[in-house]
């Protein structure tokens, strides 16, 4: 029997029912569909990561105040009061592999220019920080030592404050003000492209740190100190070296752990990787869950199917089906329903991927392995889930099958 | 088909067929001796519980006989597997039910196709079409072809019934009361289809409760009690064509009496 014919008839079975089939293949629907769009985003999401990582800048070492935790360190926190300007000068200035040493400090700030204004994001930083994070400008000039050293009130802006507050206009050599506080535009930074992580990043004003941490945020201590080393093979001499000075300039004494975290941008990156990879976990899971649902009521409208169709069993056996040709039947239906009901979920989630991608300005990255899975496995539930109502269908008896009302 | 007349195509031996076990066994056949020989149109007879019933199932080789020998065109159907039987059934048997046991909702050339989809041998699809058209010429529904059974009258469904079991050149018909559903006319009709096929040199085997369709048979046979009390050849067979002309001249109208739209 050719398989043409089982494919058509299969097809024209569901055809009958195209109701009924829709509804059942409506959870492989929903959770290829899901899958496809959680996937996608996370995709994107991790692509913006690792993009943010690496821009990090060229061997750079983190130092965090307070100890390692478990499951990671808090970045974004600034948890403890451990770090000083003064260590992050002391690791500058001592330290021989070490270039470039920024201790930051970040506020959250209405901006004030003309009459308009914008909450955005203040970083304290020193001269070296765009050096370090090999972050280039597109107009004017970084602030310098003195800059720092005499606490001017200048500042860089991102592109996402030029937007905002001065329309696209050259904002070079303007004044804005933060809480009172004038601030003069000496240089705008580049763009890192319209994107999720992209405009975050570039929602930004940067301030020399002693301005930062004196005038606006009125914080003494760093929440983060950035730390270039001069060649990648210095990198772990650097470290330990780090360690051992913070450690001096702490006074701790042996017994007592670390009161801060030295991290360098691999781990960041490790930890960004791992986040990715619970994430990961996280939807398949949610995808085995669907795919299960969706699969056994595929097997419950196959066994309804089977019931409703015996009298047709009993015909097909008594004219020369044989059982395999009965399973084949009923197994093609079972995965022609999960197939279509997979292609359904996937265009569904791109179409939702792109729809989310679009308004709420996402980065989306279509995975064409998740696609691929996607598809694999739902023609594997279909199989698996097809099976029992199909090897049923098989057994029947033609006596009882055709004298069945 | 028309070939070598006389030949044995059924050789029942001694066939018996117990159903249960233990105390509760009910012997349905016990000891059936029949031969059926090519151009035969037979009927068989008997009240319900007679055996009648498992006699066509294993005719049919829907059923494997008990103790006994059948030999259908030669092939001892006791000691074939389940798919051989359903080889045998699809080469050797033409089935036509009471019922009519169409698929619903699939044109009549497709329900005639049914059988040579499940064909050993592969059929081209061009070969499948003609031959179930043919098929469907042979018992006079060439022009509804497209027509699905819930638009076919009941004797119009049987017609397809009947060109679906003769579409993979069978051994014989094995008919289950297959004017069962029908009116009296369109009884005539079918029965009249029978003797012309039967004419034409095909085996007919019709189970029946009727005793006047037996009348348009060469021999009746028949059982009671799992045995065959009577086998004789029919004396003075009537031509199902003749009864009909005569029921038409009896009922001028004619009315619309084999044309009801809706059946079973």
């Amino acid at each position: 029997m050719k398989f043409l014919i089982v494919f058509r008839i299969a097809l024209r079975a569901i055809g009958r029912n195209l109701m009924r089939s829709l509804l059942t293949a409506l959870g492989i629907i929903i959770g290829v569909g899901a899958v496809i769009t959680m996937v996608s985003l996370g995709e994107g999401a991790r692509a913006e990561v690792e993009e943010q990582v690496s821009r990090l800048g060229q061997n750079v070492v983190l130092v965090f105040p307070g100890a390692r935790q478990l499951g990671g360190v808090s970045i974004g926190g600034g948890s403890a009061n451990t770090l000083t300007v003064e260590d992050a000068r002391a690791i500058r200035e001592e330290i021989p592999e070490v270039v470039a040493a920024s201790p930051e400090v970040r506020s959250q700030r209405q901006v004030v220019y003309g009459n308009r204004n914008w909450f955005t994001r203040i970083y304290g930083q020193s001269a070296d920080y765009l050096q370090i994070r090999q972050w280039p400008l597109e107009a004017g000039r970084m602030f310098d030592e003195e800059d720092v050293a005499l606490a001017r009130q200048v500042c860089v802006v991102g592109q996402t404050i030029v937007d905002e507050l001065f329309e696209g206009t050259d904002p070079v050599g303007e004044t804005i003000r933060v809480r009172g506080l004038p601030l003069t535009v000496i240089g705008v930074l580049s763009s890192k492209g319209m994107s999720l992580m992209g405009s975050v990043q570039d929602d930004i004003i940067i301030v020399p740190y002693t301005t930062g941490f004196q005038r606006i945020s009125g914080r003494s201590h760093a929440m983060v100190i950035n730390v270039q080393v001069y060649d990648a093979d210095a990198m772990d001499i650097a470290r330990l070296k780090i360690t051992d000075l913070l450690r001096e300039r702490h006074r701790l004494a042996p017994d007592q752990d670390d009161d801060f975290t030295v991290q360098t941008q691999e781990e960041v990156a490790a930890m960004a990787t791992e986040t990715s990879r619970v994430m990961t976990a996280l939807l398949a899971s949610i995808a085995g869950v669907s795919m299960l649902v969706g699969g056994i009521g595929i097997m419950n409208i196959m066994l309804v199917s089977v019931t409703e169709r015996t009298r047709e069993i009993g015909i097909r056996m008594a004219v020369g089906a044989h059982g395999k040709h009965i399973l084949l039947q009923f197994l093609t239906e079972a995965v022609l329903l999960s197939v279509l009901g997979g292609l359904l979920g996937i265009l569904s989630g791109v179409a939702a991927t792109n729809v989310i991608a679009h308004y709420a300005g996402w980065p989306a990255a279509l995975s064409e392995q998740a696609v691929v899975l996607a598809f694999t496995i739902s023609a594997a539930v279909g199989i698996t889930f097809g099976f029992f109502p199909a090897l049923k269908a098989s057994r029947l008896d033609p006596i009882d099958a055709l004298r069945h009302e | 088909m028309t070939d070598q007349a006389g030949e044995a195509v059924v050789a029942l031996e001694g066939v018996h067929k117990t159903y249960g076990s233990g105390g509760s066994r009910v012997a349905a056949l016990r000891g059936v001796d029949l031969m059926i020989r090519r151009g035969e149109m037979l009927a068989v007879m008997g009240p319900s519980g007679s055996g009648k019933s498992t006699l066509m199932n294993i005719l049919g080789c829907l059923d494997r006989p008990g103790p006994g020998r059948y030999l259908l065109d030669g092939v001892d159907v006791a000691r074939l597997s389940r798919d051989k039987r359903a080889d045998l059934r699809n080469r050797k048997l033409g089935f036509v039910f009471q019922d009519f046991h169409l698929l619903s909702r699939t044109s009549a050339l497709e329900n005639v196709e049914m059988p040579m989809l499940y064909h050993p041998d592969r059929i081209t699809r061009r070969e499948l079409r003609r031959r179930a058209e043919e098929a469907l010429e042979r018992v006079g529904l060439a022009d509804r072809a497209r027509h699905h059974p819930n638009q076919l009258s009941g004797g119009q469904q049987q017609r397809v019934a009947i060109a679906r079991a003769l579409v993979n050149n069978p051994a014989f018909l094995l008919a289950d009361e297959p004017t069962g559903n029908l009116d009296t006319r369109t009884s005539f009709e079918i029965m009249d289809l029978f003797q012309e096929l039967n004419k034409e040199g095909l085996t007919v085997i019709l189970v029946t409760h009727e005793p006047e369709m037996s009348r348009f048979c060469s021999r009746v046979v028949v059982l009671r009690d799992g045995r065959v009390v009577r086998d004789e050849p029919v004396a003075g067979r009537q031509s199902a064509k003749e009864l009909r002309d005569a029921f038409d001249r009896e009922h001028p109208v004619g009315e619309t009496l084999s044309e009801p739209s809706e059946a079973s």
